[in-house]
């Protein structure tokens, strides 16, 4: 565009201008899903997404078979897996220092 | 406590945007028109509209018809007649289509994206369109011949 187009553009059209288009409208984020704990009486339940994940999570089990509870096995390691995990951290730790004091010497 | 979204504004540089081409408030066009760069509309164009630039219907401006736009739109104003049928009025966007907070659409409209503000008012259809996309017209119509 040359000066005599840029003239007539500012001419015709109209010189530079600033005009509000607004707030931009976002997509609004849901609610916090989860344990929903009433304060006032300490009840607890799940929020309605845990819930229909409850539901559908066993949409795709075989019909007329019960769910196999979980072993002894596992109830034991559940039970006690901070204990575990607490005994893995202490060997770690262990470990380290003893091949540090290795090297050293 | 409800965070809000700051304000958008737009410069409107019609030599940068290279903006030539104007239709006035209270003008009137009507047909098959064609536009060599982009567009400012604060009058009333219906027809069969092509816009090679960006398109602003200002406030008080509008738009009917059958639109094809290959930059931007900026819509202030109104796209389709108040209470038309959304086929009416169908305008397809090669850009962004940015509907402010006192835009009204009646008609279909496509775009490649979209920006609402609130306050736009989206009374017809939105189409994304996909690169490489384009709305069929007659002469990509081949029919097999027997």
């Amino acid at each position: 565009m040359d000066d005599t187009d840029a003239f007539f553009t500012q001419t015709i059209v109209g010189a530079p201008f600033t005009v509000s288009l607004g707030r931009r409208r976002v997509v609004p984020s849901g609610p916090a899903q989860g344990l929903d704990v009433d304060p006032s009486s300490g009840e607890s339940r799940l929020t309605q997404l845990w819930r229909d994940w409850v539901v559908l999570s066993h949409a795709c089990d075989p019909v007329g078979r019960p769910r196999l509870r979980p072993g002894p096995m596992r109830g034991f390691l559940e039970r006690h897996a901070l204990w575990i995990a607490l005994l893995g951290l202490l060997s770690l730790l262990v470990s380290v220092v003893f091949w540090g004091v290795t090297r050293w010497n | 406590m409800e965070l809000k979204t700051p304000q958008d504004t737009l410069t409107l540089d019609p030599v940068a945007m290279n903006v030539v081409n104007r239709v006035a408030a209270g003008s009137r066009l009507s047909g098959e028109l064609q536009f060599e760069g982009g567009l400012l509309v604060q009058g009333e164009i219906s027809g069969r509209i092509r816009v090679n630039g960006r398109l602003i219907v200002w406030t008080g401006g509008v738009v009917r018809g059958r639109v094809r736009v290959m930059g931007d739109l900026y819509l202030f104003g109104q796209l389709g007649a108040t209470d038309a049928d959304p086929r009416d009025t169908s305008l397809e966007c090669q850009g962004m289509a940015y509907v402010s907070k006192t835009g009204v659409s009646t008609g279909t409209l496509m775009a490649r994206r979209l920006q609402l503000y609130e306050g736009a008012d989206l009374q017809g259809p939105f189409k994304t369109l996909k690169p490489g996309s384009k709305l069929p017209v007659l002469q990509d119509v081949h029919t097999d011949q027997p």
